[in-house]
């Protein structure tokens, strides 16, 4: 009976942190209604020349919902300098850090984000661009608002954040299947997706899944080798180039004579 | 890897086809293309650099085995050189981690494709202008270098100058090389033959030499300070341009290159002045990114 106490007791305050902590339920409105996701393929591998990869994301959703994706990437520590006027020309000028920006975001959306969802709730959620600058924001306190928009605009032109939304496609029998186009520069690790799905302006279920960008064997023994060796790395960067110099000289010399 | 392999063997082989054609180095079309392409300057410029060594490497030979090097001048070059990429590549560091690095890179090819196309339109306008002195005959400024202290004589070149001369020469390539990726030629031919008065015979084989290694050197600073040396786009433009400049010099054969080269000539010019307007322009980010740590 006491043991019984205690793990009521347990799962009480386990809830009650949760609930604290502002964590998001699976299944946020009556709890009978879930969104389902699976991703294909979990993991890409990344090799000599990749210029981007497609991840397709699919599943389904309760019925009459429209279907809202975000894809972050891993966390981390970002420097920017910001931009000033000396003379004529732009220079940088002073170091902006930001400490949890996602290497990488995505959005995709089967509906206006506007016309589903509160504005606040959005940015809650960090969907779209305001949600992203919104969540970056709030990592590195309320004054880095202003620097979180422009790191935004500066990783959109750079094809790392895509807050644009669409591509979400709803089906037969509540199917939704979206693409996620990673950009070539896109970095190596685990991604986060987190797929909504919103009815009468609330969120009805909430499903997450991964994936990864894995270097392939050649790109991780060179990225490594690069990393950890780098004058040997560019000895050997040296020879090869000279050594192929070498061979095409003497394969056209052959061939002029 | 931000760009696709195979537009970089196509750029590689665009530029060599150019090179080929028109008988001009190919480096200083590279860079700003790479950069337009959306590559960070300074990878473009550290592989550029890497590409050179490679680029360089069977004309050294041949050259070499011809007797066509004048080894002691280009030892006293390649001191320079080692000298000035050393402190290019530093400087690099140093930029990239206040973020200026892509500023000034840009500036250096405004000021480098504004000559460059200068020099271009007025040999295409003049049918040749003679950059090599007749051998034997001196310069104003050879006779300056000359009364310059550590003189000595390069029996190779039949030339007495100062050893600061080649020393000071070779700093100026190797920076150039570290920040814009280039072997310097179009600079280093004209000084070689004007100011230290070298019979042209040895400075195509003296500068390809000192191009060889101090390349060589910058490639493994860039990679060893900067992290800078990307092997596979490096190895991509390599391809491309090999093959274009094969192709380019087979097409050369046949067809009348003056009006070409005014066209690439006003190219360059129209390149020069765009990045300029980039420069002046105001951003449409406040951010730039800080690399380097």
């Amino acid at each position: 009976m006491r043991r019984a106490f205690a793990f009521m007791l347990a799962l009480l305050a386990t809830t009650a942190s949760l609930a604290a902590a502002g964590a998001v339920p699976d299944n946020p409105g009556n709890g009978s209604e879930k969104i389902s996701i699976k991703l294909s393929p979990m993991s890409v591998e990344a090799g000599l020349g990749f210029d981007g990869a497609r991840v397709v994301a699919e599943g389904e959703a309760p019925e009459g919902c429209q279907v809202f994706l975000a894809v972050l990437g891993e966390k981390g520590k970002m420097a920017f300098s910001a931009r000033r006027k000396a003379w004529a020309f732009w220079i940088a000028g002073e170091r902006v850090l930001f400490e949890n920006a996602p290497a990488l975001y995505i959005f995709l959306s089967s509906a206006p984000l506007g016309d589903a969802l509160p504005e606040a709730k959005a940015r809650e959620l960090g969907l779209g661009k305001e949600g992203i600058v919104a969540l970056i924001a709030s990592s590195d306190g309320a004054g880095q608002v202003l620097g979180a928009r422009e790191l935004v605009r500066l990783q959109r032109k750079l094809g790392l954040y895509q807050t644009e939304g669409g591509g979400v496609a709803i089906g037969a029998g509540e199917r939704w299947a979206a693409t996620i186009q990673l950009p070539g520069r896109a970095p190596m690790g685990t991604y986060n997706v987190q797929a909504i799905a919103v009815r009468g302006r609330a969120v009805v279920a909430i499903a997450r899944a991964t994936f990864e960008i894995r270097p392939s064997r050649s790109v991780a023994f060179i990225n490594g080798f690069a990393r950890a060796h780098g004058f040997l790395y560019g000895v050997f960067c040296v020879l090869l180039a000279v050594l192929v110099g070498l061979g095409i000289g003497a394969l056209f010399g052959r061939h002029r004579k | 890897m931000t760009a696709n392999l195979a537009a970089l063997i196509g750029l590689g082989g665009l530029v060599g086809f150019l090179s080929g054609l028109l008988g001009v180095g190919g480096g200083f079309l590279l860079t700003p293309f790479l950069i337009m392409m959306g590559i960070d300057p300074v990878v473009a410029a550290a592989s550029g650099t890497c590409s050179l060594a490679g680029a360089s490497s069977s004309g050294t030979l041949a050259h070499l085995r011809a007797g066509n090097v004048d080894v002691p001048m280009g030892v006293f070059l390649l001191a320079g050189g080692m000298a000035g990429g050393g402190f290019g590549t530093w400087w690099v560091r140093l930029l990239r981690r206040q973020g200026n690095a892509d500023v000034v890179i840009v500036a250096a090819y405004v000021i480098l494709l504004a000559l460059v196309g200068i020099v271009m339109f007025v040999e295409g306008l003049v049918s040749r202008v003679r950059w090599e002195t007749e051998e034997g005959r001196q310069t104003a400024l050879c006779r300056a270098l000359q009364r310059l202290p550590f003189t000595r004589d390069f029996p190779a070149s039949g030339v007495r100058t100062s050893m600061l001369a080649p020393v000071a020469l070779g700093f100026l390539v190797g920076m150039m090389a570290s920040l814009m990726g280039v072997g310097g030629g179009f600079f280093l031919i004209p000084a070689m033959t004007y100011a230290l008065g070298m019979p042209i015979r040895v400075v195509i084989g003296t500068s390809l030499f000192q191009m060889l290694f101090t390349s060589a050197f910058v490639t493994v600073m860039q990679a060893g300070l900067n992290h800078s040396v990307d092997i596979i786009l490096a190895m991509g433009i390599f391809a491309g341009s090999t093959l274009g400049a094969q192709a380019g010099a087979m097409t050369a054969k046949h067809v009348n290159t003056s009006h070409l080269k005014l066209l690439l000539a006003l190219m360059v010019l129209a390149l020069s002045l765009k990045m300029f307007n980039g420069l002046l322009q105001s951003p449409g980010l406040l951010f730039t990114a800080a690399g380097g740590g």
